[in-house]
């Protein structure tokens, strides 16, 4: 919502505002007021969670037909309604709770000086001037020097000494104590006045709807609370720890502390590795609405393409699963760089096996990320929990993947940068995902896609390599910037490698001047410049060895060839974009699948390149 | 929002208000899913559910706020807070209404549920198209579409 913008500034509060006022300013009650809002916040959650997962979910299950639509729509705008009042509720009772924390500090100030007043036997008068009795010596007569009265002033600093000292010694204790007196009054009426301008901003919209410009105004709501309430909530927030240090601090907290930090800091809850998967499910969710309602509120291309994305995974969300579907879990989302999604389907938390899958060159936060590359991770989990029905396969679009603007040529230019980047960020996820598991050892796979199977190779380098993990999957790598599989720390009869005879990216044209022609052909003149000085010799690739490779001493399993590079006259890069497909290539998805679901060793070997 | 008790898919813990889907909750019928009034009793159940849910809102708000007014002096804040938990009840309290409408509307299907499916629909949508213009104030611009799904 937007504030009336009010007329009152500090100065005017300034003027009222008197130290015994600040004294009498009783912050139990600002936060009991502050917990009041938490309940009714946690009613509309509760209700909307009623609506969501009870009685939309079973209408939507057996009843068909317009007359079902129609009050589905009504119910989910009552739902959605519900997630506004939980949002600005908890923004308010933050909002009040911070005020207390920030008056109270300057309570303890003020008390401090009036202490200090007491125990000197000085006057503090109404208007905060102080008054001292007589002391010390006098210069000329020897005779104490006289009484007198000093009045604060708030910034001490602006005022230039006059260069006389007073020579009674309480005079210039008078003027600290009253410097103090007054500096703490007008830091609370500074205080109070920005609280009510935040406060003014947190009314509510009449009638019911929940329209994308209210969430717009709600992100910036929420954005103005947390600017606010850094001093009170963030720094608690542990980013240094280690996920499993974290998982402690979560588990250590309050309810009523962990409401807070879940309205107020979704975005970062919800991000958090080594929160449980549930609370960061429903703190992204939470973020997701305000999020959308940021992006909507732009209009250039970045926020458009992201929304769009947003806006489909929102839409997966609130879809109704078919029975037997993997549930769906937000394990991440921002807007930052090229955009952030972590979903999971299965619960990584519950499950016993966790595979994560790396997306590659050209991820981004877009429409195509919310359909095809999160379908990845849907098709290997339902296939996987056939298999073993404790599986979770999540998307990890954790780091900025480079982008290629112009074909393949941009691989070669990609460096690795964003592969050790995206390496930590990778390790840190997957830890988190170790320390959250109910299982003493989960059977966890890193699958990197194109030069996402950089991104894990890096993170197989990094300290002491991926946490937690016990099989790596690579399709359609460049290479991984490491030359043996038995160096990824898995042992290497647990490197599975997938590689197409048609996907270019895994084939560099030593092998054949044919494809190197066929490259040539596909991907211009920059991309065979960049094949021809990339690529040194027999057996390697755009990042060292090839993983297909005997050398390389994987274990290699079968995969459709894909359609050729070139075809009906056109470049077609579709053998890299197959691996995962059930349809176009059932050998690799269930290859991938099997290692999955802890049963890499059921994977049919073919022979190495 | 707990984060552990609360859970938006099934299949996770549920909340301390679940309640396992039955056939009828009306008493009568027996507990078969195939008698297709079921879903919408239940959900006519379910929303009527939420309006006692949200009744002690507003009581439960005052009294969070009653040593406030006497106690915090002379705040700015707090003059504002006044204006703000009048405009948050008024929210709850139209979306009690909504609910009592709806709990009504649910019912009716159950009870005509024989009846034409379309004809249903226009009963719907005509509520629907009521309320749709309650989207407050200064909100209306650059958002079309999505905004109610």
């Amino acid at each position: 919502m937007r504030g009336a913008g009010g007329p009152s500034g500090p100065g005017a509060l300034g003027a009222t505002l008197t130290w015994a006022k600040l004294r009498e300013v009783r912050c139990a009650e600002l936060e009991e007021a502050a917990d009041g809002w938490g309940r009714a916040g946690n009613r509309a959650d509760a209700a909307r969670d009623r609506i969501d997962t009870q009685l939309v979910d079973d209408l939507r299950r057996t009843q068909k037909g317009e007359a079902a639509q129609a009050a589905v729509r009504r119910l989910r705008r009552l739902s959605m309604n519900f997630q506004y009042v939980y949002t600005e509720c908890g923004l308010l009772r933050t909002t009040l709770n911070s005020l207390a924390h920030e008056l109270k500090a300057q309570q303890r100030v003020l008390q401090g000086a009036l202490d200090d007043a007491a125990a000197l036997k000085f006057t503090v008068h109404p208007d905060g001037s102080v008054t001292y009795p007589a002391a010390g010596e006098g210069l000329v007569d020897g005779k104490p020097s006289a009484g007198g009265r000093a009045s604060g002033v708030p910034n001490p600093g602006l005022v230039t000494p006059s260069g006389l000292v007073a020579p009674n010694p309480n005079a210039a204790k008078a003027q600290d104590i009253a410097d103090r007196v007054a500096r703490a009054v007008r830091t609370a009426a500074d205080v109070d006045w920005r609280y009510a301008k935040i406060l003014r901003a947190l009314k509510a919209e009449d009638g019911l709807g929940v329209p994308t410009a209210t969430w717009t105004d709600a992100a910036g709501d929420a954005a103005a609370v947390r600017q606010a309430a850094s001093g009170y909530l963030a720094q608690g927030i542990p980013h240094d720890a280690s996920p499993a240090e974290r998982k402690a601090w979560w588990a250590g907290l309050t309810d009523e502390q962990r409401e807070e930090y879940l309205a107020v800091y979704p975005d970062r809850i919800g991000n958090l590795d080594g929160i449980p998967a549930l609370v960061r499910d429903a703190a992204n969710r939470d973020n997701l609405q305000l999020l959308m309602g940021k992006l909507a509120g732009r209009d250039d291309e970045d926020a458009v393409t992201k929304l769009a994305a947003l806006r489909e995974i929102d839409r997966q969300l609130r879809t109704v699963r078919e029975p037997g579907e993997p549930p769906m879990y937000l394990l991440g989302i921002g807007d930052q760089g090229n955009g952030r999604a972590i979903v999971s389907y299965g619960n990584p938390d519950t499950s016993k096996n966790v595979a994560a899958y790396v997306p590659g060159l050209n991820t981004s936060l877009d429409k195509e990320f919310a359909t095809g590359d999160l379908k990845r991770a849907r098709d290997t989990a339902s296939a996987a929990r056939e298999i073993d029905r404790s599986t979770a396969a999540i998307t990890w679009l954790g780091y900025d993947a480079p982008q290629s603007p112009d074909g393949l040529s941009s691989l070669a230019v990609a460096g690795t940068e964003r592969a050790e980047t995206g390496g930590h960020a990778f390790r840190e996820f997957m830890s988190g995902m170790a320390a959250s598991n109910d299982h003493d050892d989960p059977h966890m796979t890193a699958i990197g896609h194109s030069y996402g199977s950089r991104t894990v190779g890096a993170a197989t380098q990094q300290g002491d390599g991926i946490p937690g993990i016990d099989d790596i999957v690579l399709v359609g790598s460049p290479g991984l910037g490491v030359d043996r599989a038995e160096d990824l720390g898995v042992g290497k009869d647990h490197v599975f490698v997938g590689a197409a005879d048609n996907d270019v990216v895994t084939r560099l044209p030593s092998k054949g001047q044919a494809v190197l022609a066929a490259a040539g052909r596909a991907l211009g003149p920059a991309g065979s410049l960049a094949v021809d000085v990339v690529h040194p010799g027999d057996g390697d690739l755009w990042f060292g060895r090839d993983p297909a490779s005997e050398g390389f001493g994987a274990r290699r399993f079968a995969v459709d060839p894909g359609p050729p590079l070139v075809r009906l006259g056109r470049p077609s890069l579709d053998a890299h974009s197959q691996y995962f497909d059930p349809n176009l290539d059932a050998a690799s998805a269930g290859s991938i699948a099997l290692v999955a679901a802890g049963h890499g060793n059921r994977v049919r070997q073919e022979g190495a390149r | 929002m707990s984060g552990v008790g609360v859970l938006a898919q099934p299949g996770g813990d549920r909340p301390w208000w679940w309640v396992e889907p039955r056939g009828d909750v009306s008493g009568g019928g027996g507990g078969d899913l195939k008698h297709s009034d079921g879903p919408w009793l239940r959900a006519a159940g379910g929303v009527e559910g939420l309006v006692a849910h949200l009744g002690p809102v507003r009581a439960e708000l005052g009294r969070a706020h009653q040593g406030l007014t006497a106690g915090a002096g002379e705040l700015s804040a707090l003059a504002e807070l006044g204006t703000v938990r009048a405009s948050w009840e008024r929210r709850i309290e139209t979306a009690r209404d909504e609910c009592r409408s709806l709990s009504g509307k649910l019912r009716a299907v159950a009870a005509t549920q024989s009846a034409v499916n379309g004809a249903v629909k226009g009963s719907f949508d005509r509520v629907r198209v009521a309320g749709g213009g309650e989207a407050g104030a200064g909100s209306g611009a650059g958002s079309g579409a999505g905004e109610v799904r």
